[in-house]
């Protein structure tokens, strides 16, 4: 089960964004390293261990990537680990190079946990609100593409009992599958005039008439809603007040351990990130646990 | 078509985004005001698209469409680079004018991610394939639109747009800065993609042009669409 499909969207997607915030604009170690930890977390509990390590070895293909492509095209730093043709290949650059693999790590796997956590269809009852037309658009270009397969179907083995699909020769062949899908869309056009008309018989665009889709609202979702804002006033202090800026060049590992203030605020931003693990966890161990064994 | 309430909460959304992303740039924040700068510059067509006065069948007219260049998307996926989605934009535009070729990309970018992975990717391809669905929509009014060295300069322009966005993502992320020689590294090592999506939006706008704006301008003419 899915914790979030118990809360409305909108609280769902302001915690996603904030998250996402804080680990795009994370720059210093400490502030990223329990991101990308929740990150990993917030995955396995999602879709299980097993298969949150299948995605390792494209990990660590990216990683090195990342890392590559900043010790050959970043040539600042004191560090200098060797030459190439003449330009100095630093530490500070393949450090920073990893730290960037990690984030973008990081929010690959919080996109990834976004998605599970807001499907498409609910992602898009939160713009139908505010922008009703385009999440219109969205919801009836996803239903016409199991009406196109159908309407395919129904194309080619109408023309295969005429005999068309029967011809011979490849070129023939490919020809009458391209004008199967030129009937298709002829149709599907057609089609949709009909279903524009059918709205229209059903009062769209009447004044007064809402197209928003409501989803309901509880006090959990208040609960949650004030936790995070609690929390990400402490956790953007530092992108606000530059606190938390971290420069690799110079390299200076002794900057490494935050003090005391920033640690707290740096905790509060991994708070954000750590609270939908655990209500996750508790969801699915709990699944876990009920789950008759007979 | 809309209130005045969602009006000035649109206005008032894009504006603190704005401010945010301003906020990002003073920090060197690149890797977060990069894709909120291509977002934020996808808004205005969204908004327009709102407050535009039109009917539910020009709305299903560009479902439809938007259907096909997704679908053109999954179909084709196994091929890098091999996707009829900006032919598909472009001709979009060229038939319902430039704001309809805008929704149509963006659209298409927003809806095929569901399929292949969300991301911050994701305003970068939905301004590009929008841009070039805008761009093509330029053209849905004059005698040009039919014109083979426009549609060829469209599909280039389009296969150029995506790679230049996309690498500047990838430039961004990587180094969390705009270093020029990096993006140019890019560009140059990305090149053999921009070819390919620029003769593969060559090739379908060849073999599509004429079937698709057929049809389009059929459907116009019948129900008096787009006006």
């Amino acid at each position: 089960m899915i914790y979030a499909d118990r809360l409305h969207p909108l609280t769902v997607f302001l915690f996603y964004s904030s998250i996402l915030i804080l680990t795009m604009t994370a720059t210093h170690p400490a502030a990223l390293l329990p991101l990308f930890v929740s990150a990993v977390l917030l995955r396995g509990v999602q879709i299980g261990a097993k298969r949150t390590l299948a995605g390792t070895l494209v990990a660590l293909l990216l990683l090195l990537t990342v890392t590559a492509i900043n010790l050959f095209l970043v040539h600042r730093g004191a560090k200098i680990l060797f030459f190439l043709n003449g330009r100095p290949v630093t530490l500070e650059a393949g450090l920073a190079g990893l730290s960037s693999g990690v984030m973008i790590l990081t929010v690959i796997l919080f996109c990834a946990c976004l998605s599970r956590s807001l499907p498409g269809d609910r992602l898009l009852s939160l713009f139908s609100r505010r922008l009703p037309r385009f999440a219109l658009l969205l919801r009836m270009a996803i239903g016409f593409l199991p009406r196109f397969r159908l309407r395919y179907r129904e194309i080619s083995e109408a023309r295969g009992a005429l005999g068309v699909a029967s011809e011979k020769g490849m070129i023939r062949k490919i020809k009458a599958r391209l004008s199967d899908l030129s009937i298709l869309m002829t149709l599907m056009l057609e089609e949709s005039m009909d279903r524009a008309d059918g709205m229209r018989a059903r009062g769209y665009g009447l004044p007064g008439a809402t197209r928003a889709v409501t989803e309901p609202k509880s006090r959990r979702d208040a609960v949650l809603a004030v936790l995070l804002i609690l929390l990400l006033v402490p956790a953007l202090y530092p992108l606000f007040s530059g606190r938390g800026d971290w420069n690799w060049y110079p390299l200076d590992f002794s900057a490494l351990i935050p003090d005391l203030s920033l640690a707290l605020f740096f905790a509060a931003g991994t708070a954000i990130a750590v609270l939908p693990v655990i209500l996750e966890g508790k969801e699915t161990l709990k699944w876990h646990i009920l789950r008759s064994r007979i | 078509m809309t209130n005045a309430r969602t009006r000035v909460f649109l206005l008032a959304f894009g504006g603190v985004l704005v401010l945010f992303d301003a906020f990002l740039w003073f920090r060197g924040q690149y890797r977060l005001a990069f894709p909120l700068l291509a977002f934020l510059l996808t808004l205005p067509a969204l908004i327009a698209f709102e407050w535009r006065r039109s009917g539910a069948r020009e709305l299903a007219a560009i479902a439809v469409m938007t259907g096909i260049s997704v679908i053109g998307r999954v179909i084709f996926a196994p091929l890098p680079g091999f996707k009829p989605v900006s032919a598909v934009v472009i001709l979009t535009g060229l038939s319902f004018g430039p704001l309809a070729g805008f929704i149509t990309g963006a659209a298409t970018a927003l809806l095929s991610n569901f399929f292949f992975g969300q991301g911050p990717w994701t305003a970068f391809q939905m301004l590009a394939w929008g841009t070039v669905g805008l761009l093509a929509g330029l053209f849905s009014r004059t005698r040009l639109r039919k014109n083979p060295v426009v549609l060829g300069l469209l599909g280039v322009i389009g296969g150029v747009l995506f790679s230049a966005l996309t690498d500047l993502w990838t430039t961004v992320a990587a180094t969390g800065t705009l270093l020029p020689a990096a993006y140019l590294t890019f560009l140059i090592s990305g090149l053999p993609f921009t070819v390919l999506y620029a003769v593969s939006n060559v090739l379908f706008l060849v073999i599509l042009t004429r079937p698709i704006l057929r049809k389009t301008d059929r459907l116009k003419q019948k129900y008096g669409l787009f006006t």
